[in-house]
């Protein structure tokens, strides 16, 4: 039990004094999240808000595909990715094995299924009479597609914090792609992984004490936001 | 049907899941008027609007609106027609938001602060009996249901639409609220000559304000007061004539012609009904012709046509008929007079 005391103690202490290896995790951490979040939202919200507002054939069955890939493992995206962007694979001319591109681009498929899922079963609780309303009073097919996403807004803001959060504390992914190389490719999960495993848990709490403040400052973000 | 005509419809037909909602031939509705479409539940009256709206297109036909045929999102009819449902949608936003979201869809709201909308909020919110001090800052979930209907309301007049299409707006709502929604109406076609088309079961507010008033029925637009529908099934009785089946002792048998095809409804035209009061020795009915007996619900004055619409009541049915005002004086007829209708079998159209 000491020790864990202790490492509470030390980790304040790496954070506040500023430790660059520690720091290094973090900026590790929300660089490559906030990227792989960016393209994610950017393909996932079309993608949902096409999903829950239109009727089409197979829209059962890529409902149904996409909640399997809800469930996807991350080391299994790992894999796919270095399988891809490996010296003999179809993207490895792109020398992104072992970069943080590398990770946000496994980090983005991660995400994707997660935004676009959530965000059509938000769009899928639109009353019915909001497009009559919308048409109604002069909506053209923009205004009625932007004016229906702010309506789910809260729907779509869970949603986007739901795939933050999963991104944010995957390992499987950043360790196979990355490497875990510190100074350069080492997030917060996989340098609490190597700092537990080598024993220094004071590293590793410190490391878990950014990422549940990380998570703690966009739930207190969201909050505020729905207040408004 | 005529050139001036804000609308003009022609053979529509619309249909859901291969059933057929409304088949209309012709409809034309001049502008300015008022119009009123009544009808039970089912009969066409919401699907007919929508297509007026240009929410929803015709399966087959076409509506010319001023002399052109236009299709939902058309430039010409996006920012001059306006539909108001029974149970509108209001935004998740402040009733403030919610009344100026069609003037930012046009671009013409430039923020809450603009005194030129903030008046415009103000002048249609008082027109339908809202305090713009009491309510422009509440939310939408801050309503009740007449409210809501009323902000909605609000939200279509400050549009000055050139079409304002009511759909059963007072139907559920409090007595207050649908007062002041059939004078928003009104304020409508008498500020901005606004054409207004109203659906609803109030028979009283159609009657006495509409310039035309139709009835549907199972898809099909009739001039109202001119047919009577008597809904199907019917059964031969033992002297083998048809008649609608007799549901309890004082339910009286309304005798039809031979039905072409079963469920058929009967259509019985206002033109080929005779009324006399019920102790009248000239009311006798042959073979060829049906007799039925009731008490009139209701006297109107149509002042279209200077004629008095007679409604009477008989089992769950309504029938009209139009009298001249010297008949009606004639016969002393009242309502609670109890009346004899006949008619002449032959005279039946089927649908």
């Amino acid at each position: 039990m000491d020790f864990i005391i202790q490492g509470v103690f030390t980790a304040l202490q790496l954070l506040t004094t500023g430790d660059s290896a520690t720091w290094s995790a973090v900026s590790a951490t929300v660089k490559v999240s906030s990227i792989s979040m960016l393209f994610s939202v950017v393909a996932g919200l079309p993608c949902g808000f096409v999903l829950g507002y239109f009727d089409f054939k197979w829209k059962r069955g890529v409902r149904t595909l996409l909640d399997t890939l809800l469930a996807l493992p991350t080391v299994f995206i790992g894999l796919m990715i270095y399988a891809l962007i490996s010296s003999q694979g179809p993207l490895g001319n792109l020398n992104l094995l072992f970069t943080l591109s590398g990770i946000a681009m496994g980090q983005a498929i991660l995400a994707f299924p997660i935004i676009t899922a959530l965000t059509a079963s938000a769009v899928e609780t639109i009353d019915t009479q909001l497009k009559l309303t919308l048409m109604s009073l002069g909506a053209g097919k923009k205004d009625i597609m932007l004016t229906c996403m702010w309506e789910v807004r809260y729907g779509i803001v869970a949603a986007l914090v739901t795939a933050y959060g999963r991104v944010m504390t995957e390992v499987g992914i950043s360790m196979m792609v990355g490497g875990n190389i510190k100074w350069h490719t080492r997030t917060i999960t996989t340098a609490i992984a190597l700092e537990t495993g080598k024993g220094m848990f004071a590293n590793g709490i410190a490391l878990g004490l950014v990422l549940v403040t990380i998570a703690f400052a966009v739930n207190i973000s969201l909050f505020f936001l729905r207040k408004r | 049907m005529t050139n001036t005509s804000i609308y003009i419809l022609k053979n529509i037909r619309q249909s859901y899941n291969g059933k057929i909602a409304l088949d209309i031939p012709e409809l034309s509705i001049a502008p300015g008027s008022i119009t009123g479409l009544m009808g039970p539940n089912g009969s066409g009256k919401s699907t007919l609007l929508k297509l007026l709206a240009f929410v929803v297109p015709p399966v087959q036909g076409e509506i010319l609106f001023l002399g052109k045929p236009e299709l939902p999102f058309s430039s010409g009819v996006r920012f001059n027609v306006t539909l108001l449902t029974q149970t509108p949608y209001l935004l998740k936003r402040s009733v403030h938001d919610n009344i100026t979201h069609g003037l930012k869809i046009r671009g013409k709201a430039h923020g809450v602060k603009d005194p030129a909308v903030r008046e415009q909020v103000k002048s249609v919110m008082e027109e339908v009996g809202l305090s713009f001090d009491a309510f422009a800052h509440r939310m939408d979930y801050e309503l009740s249901g007449g409210e809501a209907q009323r902000v909605a309301m609000a939200a279509r007049l400050i549009l000055k639409p050139r079409v304002l299409l009511l759909d059963e707006p007072t139907a559920s709502v409090d007595v207050h609220s649908a007062t002041l929604i059939r004078r928003a109406a009104l304020y409508a076609r008498k500020t901005w000559g606004t054409t207004i088309v109203i659906a609803s079961h109030d028979r009283e507010w159609l009657q006495g304000s509409c310039d035309n008033l139709f009835q549907l029925y199972q898809g099909k637009i009739f001039q109202a007061g001119s047919k009577n529908i008597i809904p199907g099934p019917f059964v031969r009785d033992g002297q083998g004539f048809f008649h609608t089946i007799q549901t309890s002792q004082t339910h009286q048998p309304i005798r039809v012609s031979p039905p072409p095809r079963k469920n058929a409804s009967a259509v019985l035209d206002a033109h080929h009904m005779h009324l006399h009061a019920a102790d009248n020795p000239t009311t006798t009915a042959s073979t060829a012709s049906g007799r039925i007996q009731g008490k009139i619900l209701r006297l109107l004055g149509d002042k279209n046509h200077g004629q008095i619409i007679v409604t009477i009541r008989i089992n769950d049915l309504d029938f009209t008929i139009r009298l001249t005002r010297d008949e009606v004086l004639r016969q002393q007829l009242l309502p609670g007079t109890r009346v004899n209708l006949t008619y002449d079998l032959d005279s039946i159209e089927w649908i």
